[in-house]
């Protein structure tokens, strides 16, 4: 190592450990990045997480229709249903729906094909407990007959607040269409989430005699006899899940092809209700 | 004045008769423990909790904050902990030797002491070849890591220890060569004789009276943090890679023993720093009583070795750490000539200029300010730079 | 007769080890400090993923994906959509393909800052590890606001993705960007060109590009030997001709091409050029759906497909056979990581225990990634 390369080394050595010297002495007198969870906080840390957060589980009996569209697209079996049909009445009754939080790997793909958001995640992430028995949640005391969406406005106003909720909880999610030329339309301006929502203007009315495209697999606890008829009405209460949910208001139409797009328009909501869906059909 | 805290305390405790062998005895006893119980154990233990909060804002976070008052008593729940904690010696280990290393690395951190210079007159002992017996007696720390790594029985334990032996023994070097600038300067080994050379201003310090103590200045504070298995030279114990180095198959205590001895041994080897190059005790004369004399001679000396602690602990939590080969090269192709050349350099600076030259002093003082200055613009730099602070889902 | 007969070690560097990338065994034999060799011991983590999905089917499947490779699970989420979308001639649409890049080029940030960041911890800076752990928050933080979760996303589906972008999510995104670029500068001189983090990492076990072509090594391992060889460049999908963006390679600066301080600044440069692919791909986002109509009983025509995406780690192979029924017959998958295992035994040889631990961190091997 010839002289020249010795004192380069000294004196990149000093160079280097000075500047990191510096960037150290500069974290010293700036904020710690730290959040004191859980007892420094002002707000709790589920408040704040974002609406779309994959927490624990969460049943509104209320507004299940009991499709067992999130019993089959769980990939982990983690939710056991039970539904018979009542003959005499056509009333799908649910006798039990648990759902074992200690397996659920929170992926979503129960609450994506749920027809009125009924089962969506919450921002509960809190789940640690003494036994392993209290992480199955049983959302089913007694046997409970399954919610008929309206054909007009949900009457009954608690009922209405959850339909609310786990409709604006299904909007999140993209709805399918395809990228045909036609579909270029630029972004309608945001909606306020004002007007409440009314599923049923838009949906076609569940019948439980509805053709039944493809078969449904068989739920275990299920009673053989009933099979059929529970079959074909899970097919319908699950056939439009992938409807259109915003009711066509008078939008004007602004049909002009911009390719270059104000921050605005860019930033807009982009939500399933905000969107001109140009599959809607 | 030829005091020290031994008379000083034989006088208060035994007045008239303290002149006589058992009163002197007895006052030597109650001086070691005052200062060991008072300054030593204590510093090495809080310094744990300092280090741990100024190395927690270093990586913006916060540290411990629980236990008392900002977290003050972190250390001792930690030592509470440690002590209940159930000791276990593995069963191939060398038992004897297991457990008689702890205690040759906290006799390397405890003996020191005896000639630490608080203030003019708090000394256990002015021994005239103070700044020898230190630097000889910290070199214990060898043998007792060497013992801890063989016994353990474990493979990673023992290269552990080999790595710390290897790096202890070589470091002694630099850091004797560093010495002897100021020892020329001064012609005495003694920590008082040291010190007095020396006057409260800066620019009196030694560090600062020729280039070639600068620079043994550095060296010296690099080769102890060697010497103390710091980061940047903490091989030893690398946590990535050998978990605890050669304390890996210590618990409870004798784990702490080891670690005491290292951030106690911080302390010490910031004080040889600081009697040597940095004025030691040295404190503006204000003319008031003896007592507050040494009060202020005392929070000199506390205030400059707490700087170089906390640099040290900063360092810590800036660098990476030197692989085996590249830390010998260091010692060996850098430290040591470089060492060799402040040692000639000075004696011949001694014998151009025996006062001192006023100018030099100045101009090296003036020297360290830029230095600093431009750090402390550098600081500036990247506090602005990358200011601002993103929280996305805010609970603060 | 007068020569020290001398053993060699074996050590075992077990798979519970602080600096060992997930649960990697390695055996090492070694002559003191000097490794003679290092075999590793790999299977720790194997979870059968490749099995489960033919339990699962099609649309089952995605969240397991996230599990292959966890640190950056937007690509092997993009992997799997893409081949069953191969398999079943599916067009994504644009926005939907945007949509994806973006999540993935985040990801790639991700997981670039953990690796850096890592690096600096194995190496004995534990600063540098808490301040890329702090913008990878600042990134979860982001992706936890479009899919809901922050490590395992299942934010593709066959088809598109599961979710559009937020209100007001663009302008986060941008914000963070132009957050982090200052940010990075600052890593920079804080740890990369720091004197004793160029020792370490410069001149430790570099690959020459044969030997690197010849081991399999993908992504940044073989652009630090200096074989341009970009997935996205060479074999492109999705969208990613669109965007304007280099293929850094290795160039030696620092000591030779191909060893481990160029693979360690390869992260660093893909990690701004990730950020140059994003800002474009966020200003320039077009309209329109971003999920295609996919039935919900998935059952693609028989056959197989291969596809490859560009992960962190490298080239990523997604392999499927179909039978035409509703589960799949046969899932591969073909990670960077892997390939990697496979050179470090060779590579091991006449380096010291430190620079193991060096090499590893740099090839950025990832338990999960290799055990599946």
């Amino acid at each position: 190592m010839g002289a020249a390369a010795y004192f380069q080394h000294i004196k990149e050595a000093l160079a280097t450990i000075f500047d990191g010297m510096a960037v150290t002495a500069s974290h010293l007198i700036r904020k710690p990045y730290t959040i004191q969870y859980p007892d420094r906080i002002p707000v709790r840390v589920q408040d704040t997480l974002p609406f779309r957060y994959r927490g624990i589980l969460d049943v509104d009996m209320e507004i299940c229709t009991g499709c067992l569209a999130c019993d089959r697209a769980c990939p982990i079996d983690c939710i056991a249903m039970a539904i018979e049909k009542n003959a005499q009445t056509r009333e799908i009754i649910i006798s039990q729906f648990d759902i074992d939080i200690a397996k659920c790997m929170y992926c979503g793909l129960c609450s994506e094909p749920c027809p009125t958001g009924a089962i969506h995640h919450t921002t509960e992430f809190e789940g640690a407990d003494y036994s392993l028995e209290s992480l199955i949640r049983r959302f089913i005391a007694e046997p409970v007959v399954a919610y008929k969406p309206k054909k007009g406005p949900e009457p009954d106003p608690d009922v209405a607040r959850l339909l609310e909720r786990g409709m604006t909880y299904v909007d999140e999610w993209a709805q399918p269409g395809t990228d045909k030329p036609s579909a270029a339309k630029p972004a309608a301006p945001p909606k306020p989430p004002t007007a409440p929502r009314t599923p049923a203007v838009a949906r076609a009315p569940v019948k439980p005699v509805a053709a039944a495209t493809t078969k449904a697999p068989a739920p275990e606890n299920r009673d053989a006899a009933e099979n059929a008829a529970a079959a074909a009405s899970a097919e319908g209460a699950a056939a439009p899940p992938a409807g259109e949910h915003d009711a066509p208001k008078g939008e004007p139409d602004a049909p002009k092809e911009t390719s270059v797009k104000s921050d605005d328009e860019l930033n807009q909501g982009t939500r399933a209700s905000e969107r001109k869906n140009s599959t809607s059909s | 004045m030829n005091e020290s805290l031994v008379t000083l305390i034989g006088r208060a405790m035994f007045a008239a008769d303290a002149s006589r062998e058992w009163a002197v005895a007895a006052s030597i006893a109650v001086a070691c423990v005052l200062v060991l119980f008072v300054i030593a154990v204590p510093f090495a233990s809080i310094v744990t909790w300092v280090e741990r909060r100024v190395w927690a804002r270093i990586q913006s976070r916060v540290g411990p904050n629980r236990v008392g008052p900002n977290g003050f008593l972190q250390w001792l729940a930690d030592g509470i902990k440690h002590v209940c904690k159930e000791d276990v010696i593995p069963d191939e280990a060398d038992a004897p030797l297991f457990k008689f290393a702890p205690y040759l690395v906290v006799l390397a951190f405890i003996l020191p002491w005896a000639v630490m210079p608080f203030s003019s007159e708090l000394i256990l002992a002015d021994l005239n070849i103070g700044i020898l017996y230190m630097t000889a007696i910290t070199a214990l720390t060898v043998v007792g890591v060497l013992m801890a790594g063989w016994s353990s029985n474990n493979k990673w334990s023992l290269i552990g220890g080999i790595r710390s032996a290897a790096q202890i023994i070589s470091y002694e070097i630099p850091a004797g060569l560093s010495i002897f600038p100021a020892v020329l300067m001064t012609g005495t080994l003694s920590m008082q004789g040291l010190i007095r050379a020396q006057s409260w201003e800066p620019y009196h310090w030694f560090i600062f009276a020729n280039p070639f103590c600068f620079m043994a200045a550095i060296i010296l504070f690099v080769s102890s943090l060697a010497e103390n298995n710091r980061t940047p030279f903490d091989l030893p114990e690398a946590e990535s890679e050998l978990v605890a180095g050669f304390a890996t198959e210590y618990s409870s205590m004798r784990y702490l023993f080891f670690f005491m001895a290292e951030w106690g041994n911080m302390f010490i080897a910031a004080a040889i720093i600081v009697t040597l190059y940095l004025g030691g005790w040295q404190a503006p004369g204000l003319g008031g009583s003896r007592i507050l004399m040494n009060l202020l001679q005392f929070i000199s000396f506390l205030v400059k070795v707490l700087v170089l602690v906390f640099v040290s602990m900063w360092i810590r939590g800036t660098l990476p750490r030197v692989r085996i080969d590249q830390m010998m090269s260091i010692c060996w192709k850098y430290f040591v000539p470089l060492g060799f050349i402040d040692m000639i350099g000075t004696a011949i600076w001694v014998a151009f200029f025996p006062q001192g030259s006023r100018l030099t002093e100045l101009t090296m003082f003036a020297l360290g300010i830029a230095i600093v200055a431009v750090f402390g613009w550098r600081v500036a730099y990247f506090t602005r730079r990358a200011r601002m602070e993103l929280y996305f889902h805010p609970t603060i | 007769m007068g020569t020290l007969r001398t053993e060699e070690m074996t050590l075992n560097m077990g798979p519970q080890h602080p600096s060992t990338h997930g649960v990697l065994r390695f055996v090492i034999k070694a002559d003191g400090e000097v490794m003679r060799e290092a075999i590793p011991d790999v299977g720790y983590l194997h979870r059968s993923i490749e099995k489960i999905a033919e339990k699962v089917g099609y649309h089952g499947f995605m969240p397991y994906t996230d599990r292959v490779d966890y640190v950056c699970a937007m690509f092997t989420n993009q992997g799997w959509a893409m081949a069953c979308e191969r398999l079943a001639a599916l067009e994504v649409p644009r926005r939907g393909e945007y949509c994806r890049v973006i999540a993935a080029e985040f990801n790639r940030l991700a997981s670039h800052l953990l690796t850096v960041g890592l690096m600096g911890m194995d190496i004995g800076a534990m600063t540098p590890f808490l301040h890329t752990l702090r913008e990878r928050e600042m990134i979860n933080d982001l992706i936890e606001e479009l899919c809901g979760a922050r490590l395992t996303f299942n934010y593709m589906r066959i088809g598109g993705v599961a979710w559009d972008l937020p209100p007001g999510w663009r302008d986060k995104a941008l914000a963070y960007l132009d957050h982090l670029d200052p940010i990075l500068d600052e890593f920079n001189a804080l740890f990369s060109y720091n004197k004793i983090c160029v020792q370490r990492l410069a001149n430790v076990a570099p690959i020459t590009a044969e030997e690197a072509i010849d081991y399999n090594l993908v992504g940044p391992n073989l652009r630090a030997s200096g074989v341009k060889w970009d997935v996205r460049r060479d074999m492109p999908y999705s969208v990613y001709p669109d965007f304007d963006f280099e293929i850094p390679i290795g160039s030696g600066e620092w000591g030779t091409i191909g060893d481990a301080m160029d693979r360690y600044m390869m992260r660093i440069r893909e990690m701004v050029q990730s950020s140059r692919i994003l800002r474009q791909a966020l200003t320039r986002m077009p309209e329109g759906p971003v999920l295609a109509k996919v039935v919900r009983n998935f059952k693609p025509p028989a056959g197989e497909c291969q596809v490859r995406v560009e992960s962190a780690r490298g080239d990523q192979g997604w392999y499927v056979v179909s039978d035409g029924s509703a589960y799949p017959w046969r899932v591969h998958v073909r990670t960077g990581s892997f390939a990697a295992m496979g050179m470090i035994q060779k590579l091991s040889r006449g380096l010291m225990i430190a620079d193991l631990v060096v090499l590893i961190a740099s090839l950025d091997v990832i338990a999960p990634e290799i055990d599946r």
